[in-house]
């Protein structure tokens, strides 16, 4: 690409050079811009001219599909569809030189394109796809991928994409994308080379459900045995585009000769949370079953883990298979309490790890008699658990509740033991209000923690003030600051609109599919008069005329219908753009609140290394911790430790606290550009479907227009009859 | 039935016609004068005097649907687009006279309706009133309003049919609806079968014989109607034991061809007639289950619009136009239930009754032959053809004249009732597809006004 406009090519280079692993460096590209006096629109409310910044220089188009057959990375062979697309620089208004490019891209690398900027740009509205599989169609429609007319509408889709991209004001600038236009080969490469799959922290959208992962993580484990190095990597390169978030975690797992305990642990780790931030894991019912047989054997896989290291036998498969007779009313909950107890189970044996401390062997027989009953409480709970999302607060920390009472049964309370399931149960608060799914809930876990806190404190020794601290300093914490509570309430109601919007439009689309279809009976069973009427005017001497070219309109009636729906598949088409842009709305709304937990998370650490600072300057334990404990427990350090501490742990906090202040502004920053772009967004959306709209009404006018001359001339006929 | 009625036509001739011919002669200006005796000449004599009623007939049933006093407008004229001279000629006659001949041209009407539920210990059923106007002298009031049930006017067809064996008498409607479990006592079902009586006894009022059979005269004016049932039973049972041997037995030689022409007719007449039923019935199906989406489909948008700020109007417009086009297209389905399928109902009966008159002139055409078959063996010994077997060849060419007649009339009186019913139902869908047009079109400035104003 000799002719590449300078422009944009300098103003690239800033994305590509950022480091991996900066989350923002896109949008810091962006505040450079806006640091050099380039134009200053770069928030995102763009004004005409820079929303155009790269139409006005180089037309896009996706010109051809063609159906391609070729070896995928596994060695299988597969059919694919390749899309042309080209583009034509127009840079010089005089006509000069006009260059026109072309290339194949296929769908997967569309979908690489925009996982890229999706990791890339978390607080952008990143434009979709279009359907990957044909949705919500009429029966008359295929639902193959090879189908002609779903590649041509795919085709639009894609070009359609590619368009918006161009046209936003931040996303245009991207040096991928223009590679990605430009650069047949190697643009994999590149883009693999940005290594924007492990920059992710998590970045939840188009995640794919914990279960598949394990799935796949399981299936890998087995070809892995039949296949040579080479495949076997690229394999794995292949699950990266795949899973670019989860493999993060995964890849260097599987890279072992054996999983050891810690990685069982991470994956552990990941499966709950997410289990947890993937919602869409909880809307289903048939979905969770399927979940359910995957988790089988993951816990399988565990248990020997879980036996040698003496961790009490764990109950779970029992309980797992029991569950296969299904109770599906119930089921999310119990997935819930499955990946509870797994949690719990491998968090455990994390802080077992951490203080080298046994359970006694008497109590762990115990708890294993009481966690079954356990749970099974939300399950008498009835009807009020199994709503969608099936576990309303209350029957959260009643079952937390419930938990600790049976884990921790009065008269035997062993202080170490409480202070590991507190820190447990603040962990699990922690993982829980990590997903943003239970951010409203989990006041009244505290809530309700708090009430088994007070009620156990009359029956016990163990009373710390440290304890309720700790709770307040968890609740103003979490609701304390005015600022972040707006834009907590701004994105949760932008959340809760999307949410809403998806709905509400994929109802839409479910009840035009069936307009559509009763739409084409009506029109198609005309067509029947069509052939009578003609059948009959054979038998008529002065109807006959009449009769056989009215039954001829019938025939143009019947067959018109064809074009009708056709058209209104386009504007099917339209809404579902804005479907999938309500998911992409969402996944701005979540990385937000990621956002936030990584800030909160990272204040607390701070809070904490102060205080364990300040307690080992004074020598006193004042806080409820597990540092804390340890100390109590194996005895003081000498001065010289301790002054060594001191120094480490002042490094810490000064280094805890760039980073806090580095993680403020660039929170404050993605709330100011992502609403920009939210505000650019919502305009759009608009636009764009007011258009739809006039659209469809043109549409339907046409539609009764042809309508009432076919009956117009059918009339004429049957007049002369 | 239709054997028995078959039966039943051939010995009671003789007197049965004397009477016919007695009540034309007197009643009616123009019916058809004694003379069967001479038979040939007297034939086309017959066929020629009947015709001019025909078109007239046909207009005035074309008028039924309208009040009386549209009668008397010119405006009943509009079926003149019949192609037959002597009708288009007639009806000029028609235009031009006053309204004197106008009002003896028509000089019967009969509604029925005010249908009542009468629930007894036995059963229920449900009567209709049936009105007449006349200035015919066998009606001694102008006016007379009687209740009957649907038994009665089965009884007056079946009188009909056997009194006038060889007329085309019109169908009534189903005794019980084919079609699954319909309420009987529904409102629409009544409604239904009122429109279906009122057309059946309309066609009768037309009919320049049936309208003076006294079986008709009776079912009109009579207090009570069950006097004469009884009588007819009795008077059934005995003619029908005499008769019983005379009929079957006999094959038919060879139908004559135009004879054939009309039963092949009428078989593929009723077949296309079938499936037109059928398909209508499929498409108001369709269209219903098109409105139930429908009304599902326009609230989304209402829903939706609830989500919006700048968007709510042209949502709501939008959700307002479907909840338009899907009032049209009930009304549309309305019509056609209520307007088209009971005409093709009719006319698929009507095919059934005309095929039964075939089969009863068939069935006189094989006596005929058998007579003269049988004549024809004892020729030798009897050189003249005996009166009976002359009576009876007679009889068959008055029968054949009939059926001609009335079959001419029905063609005119099924291409009139067609046309309207084929335009009034691309008029219905005309109405429809306007109405959504409009509905649409109304939306349109709501979208662009707002964008503009952006």
């Amino acid at each position: 690409m000799e002719q590449t406009p300078p422009d944009p090519e300098r103003q690239m280079q800033p994305a590509l050079l950022k480091p991996p692993g900066h989350p923002d460096s896109g949008l810091e590209a962006a505040i450079r811009e806006e640091a050099e006096g380039a134009p200053e629109d770069s928030s995102g409310l763009g004004t005409m001219t820079e929303n155009n910044f790269w139409l006005k220089k180089i037309e896009i188009s996706v010109s051809e599909a063609e159906k391609r057959t070729g070896r995928n990375a596994m060695n299988m062979q597969e059919t694919y569809t390749a899309y042309l697309i080209e583009t034509r620089s127009v840079e010089h208004a005089d006509g000069q030189s006009v260059l026109t490019d072309s290339l194949w891209r296929r769908y997967s690398e569309f979908e690489l394109l925009r996982n890229y900027l999706l990791v890339y740009y978390p607080h952008i509205v990143v434009p979709p796809l279009p359907e990957k599989r044909a949705e919500f169609v009429w029966h008359k429609l295929s639902a193959d991928n090879m189908d002609p007319d779903f590649v041509e509408r795919r085709r639009i889709g894609l070009e359609n994409f590619l368009l918006r991209v161009a046209s936003h004001p931040i996303l245009c600038r991207d040096k991928i994308f223009y590679l990605f236009l430009t650069q047949e080969g190697n643009w994999k490469e590149t883009v693999n080379e940005t290594g924007f799959q492990l920059k992710v922290t998590i970045c939840v959208n188009d995640l794919p459900s914990p279960f598949m992962v394990i799935r796949l993580i399981l299936v890998v484990h087995l070809v892995r045995q039949f296949m040579d190095e080479a495949d076997f990597q690229l394999l794995l390169g292949h699950l990266c585009v795949l899973l670019p978030v989860s493999m993060h975690f995964m890849v260097p797992a599987l890279g072992e000769e054996d999983m050891s305990v810690e990685r069982i642990l991470q994956l552990g780790h990941l499966i709950f949370q997410l289990s947890v931030m993937h919602e869409c894991a909880f809307h289903s019912h048939m979905f969770l079953f399927h979940c359910l047989e995957d988790l089988v054997p993951i816990l399988s896989m565990l248990i020997p883990i879980l036996s040698f290291l003496q961790y009490p036998q764990p109950l779970l498969l029992p309980q797992v298979l029991e569950i296969e007779a299904p109770v599906f009313l119930y089921l999310d909950v119990k997935l819930f309490l499955r990946v509870l107890e797994l949690f719990l189970q491998v968090e455990g044996l994390g802080l077992q790890l951490l203080l080298n401390l046994r359970w006694p062997c008497n109590a762990g027989a115990a708890e294993a008699a009481a966690l079954p009953a356990a749970f099974s409480v939300p399950t008498a709970l009835g009807p009020t658990a199994a709503s969608p999302l099936a576990l309303s607060p209350l029957s959260v920390a009643h079952l937390l509740q419930e938990l600790l009472d049976l884990l921790l049964p009065p008269g035997s309370l062993h202080p170490q033991k409480h202070f590991q399931l507190l820190q447990l149960s603040v962990l699990f608060l922690q993982v829980i209000t990590a997903s943003g799914l239970f951010l409203e809930l989990h006041l009244h876990v505290i809530q309700g923690f708090w009430h088994w806190q007070t009620g156990q404190r009359n029956g016990s020794e163990l009373d710390n003030p440290k304890e309720v601290e700790l709770m307040d300093w968890m609740i103003s914490r979490r609701y304390g600051m005015k600022e972040k509570r707006r834009n907590y309430r701004r994105f949760t109601e932008l959340k809760h609109y999307s949410d809403e919007l998806q709905s509400v439009i994929s109802h839409l689309l479910r009840v035009r599919a069936r307009v559509a279809d009763r739409l084409y009976g009506v029109y198609k069973v005309h067509g029947n008069y069509g052939r009578v009427f003609s059948e009959w005017s054979a038998i008529e001497k002065e109807m006959g005329d009449g009769l056989q070219s009215a039954g001829h309109h019938m025939d143009v009636y019947a067959s018109s219908i064809d074009d009708i729906l056709e058209d209104e598949e386009h504007y099917a088409d339209q809404l579902k753009e804005y479907l999938f842009y309500a998911e992409a709305l969402r996944a701005v709304c979540r990385k937000h609140e990621l956002m936030q937990y990584d800030l909160e998370m990272a204040a607390q650490d701070l809070a904490s290394k102060k205080q364990q600072c300040e307690e080992l300057a004074t020598g006193t334990v004042r806080t409820f911790s597990l540092k804390g404990m340890t100390t109590k427990l194996f005895g003081q350090e000498t001065p010289e430790q301790r002054e060594a501490r001191i120094k480490v742990l002042e490094e810490q906090i000064n280094e805890g606290e760039q980073q806090l202040k580095s993680k403020n502004l660039e929170g404050r920053e993605f709330v100011k550009n992502a609403w920009a772009d939210i505000e650019r967004f919502k305009e759009q959306k608009n636009r764009d479907l007011k258009e739809a709209l006039i659209s469809y009404a043109i549409m339907q006018i046409s539609m009764c227009k042809k309508g009432i001359q076919v009956w117009t001339n059918a009339k004429e006929c049957f007049s002369k009859m | 039935m239709s054997t028995r009625l078959h039966s039943l036509a051939l010995p009671g001739c003789p007197t049965y016609r004397g009477r016919q011919d007695a009540r034309e002669t007197s009643l009616s200006p123009r019916g058809c004068q004694g003379g069967r005796d001479h038979s040939e000449p007297g034939k086309p004599q017959r066929r020629s005097r009947l015709q001019p009623s025909r078109p007239r007939c046909a207009s005035a049933s074309w008028l039924t649907a309208a009040a009386y006093q549209d009668l008397i407008l010119p405006n009943g004229g509009t079926p003149a687009g019949t192609s037959s001279p002597a009708s288009s000629s007639s009806l000029l006659n028609r235009l031009q006279l006053d309204d004197d001949i106008d009002g003896e041209t028509r000089d019967l009407f009969v509604t029925v309706d005010d249908p009542k539920k009468h629930v007894c210990t036995m059963e229920t059923y449900i009567t209709y009133r049936v009105t007449t106007k006349s200035t015919r002298v066998e009606f001694d009031l102008p006016e007379y309003s009687v209740r009957r049930r649907y038994q009665d006017f089965d009884w007056l067809r079946n009188k009909l049919e056997e009194s006038q064996p060889t007329h085309l008498i019109p169908p009534l409607p189903e005794k019980f609806v084919v079609k699954g479990v319909v309420d009987r006592f529904s409102e629409e079902f009544v409604e239904t079968r009122r429109k279906a009586l009122d057309k059946f006894l309309k066609r009768i009022t037309d009919h320049p014989v049936l309208s003076f059979n006294e079986h008709f005269n009776v079912f009109l004016t009579a207090k009570d109607l069950n006097v004469y049932k009884k009588q007819g039973m009795a008077l059934l049972t005995r003619v029908g034991e005499s008769v019983k041997h005379v009929a079957g037995g006999y094959k038919l030689r060879s139908r004559p061809l135009e004879f054939a022409a009309i039963g092949e007719y009428l078989d593929t007449f009723a077949l296309k007639l079938g499936t037109i039923d059928r398909i209508a019935q499929r498409i108001i199906k369709e269209e219903i289950e098109y409105l139930v989406e429908l009304r599902e489909y326009g609230p989304v948008y209402s829903t939706w619009s609830a989500l919006e700020g700048e968007l709510t109007q042209p949502l709501e417009g939008v959700s307002a136009c479907i909840g338009n086009c899907s009032t049209a297209l009930e009304e549309l389905t309305d019509d056609m239930t209520e307007d088209f399928l009971p005409v093709l109902r009719e006319y698929i009966l009507y095919s059934d009754s005309m095929k039964s008159v075939l089969k009863k002139r068939d069935q006189v055409q094989a006596e005929y032959e058998a007579k003269l078959e049988a004549v024809a063996l004892r020729k030798e010994d009897r050189p003249k053809v005996p009166a009976e077997v002359e009576k009876c060849q007679d009889r068959m060419e008055c029968f054949n004249a009939d059926l001609k007649a009335d079959m001419e009339r029905w063609q005119n009186n099924k291409r009139q009732d067609f046309r309207q019913l084929l335009m009034g139902l691309a008029d219905k869908n005309i109405q429809y597809y306007e109405k959504c047009l409009m509905a649409w079109e109304s939306v349109i400035p709501l979208l662009q006004e707002k964008q503009e104003a952006k």
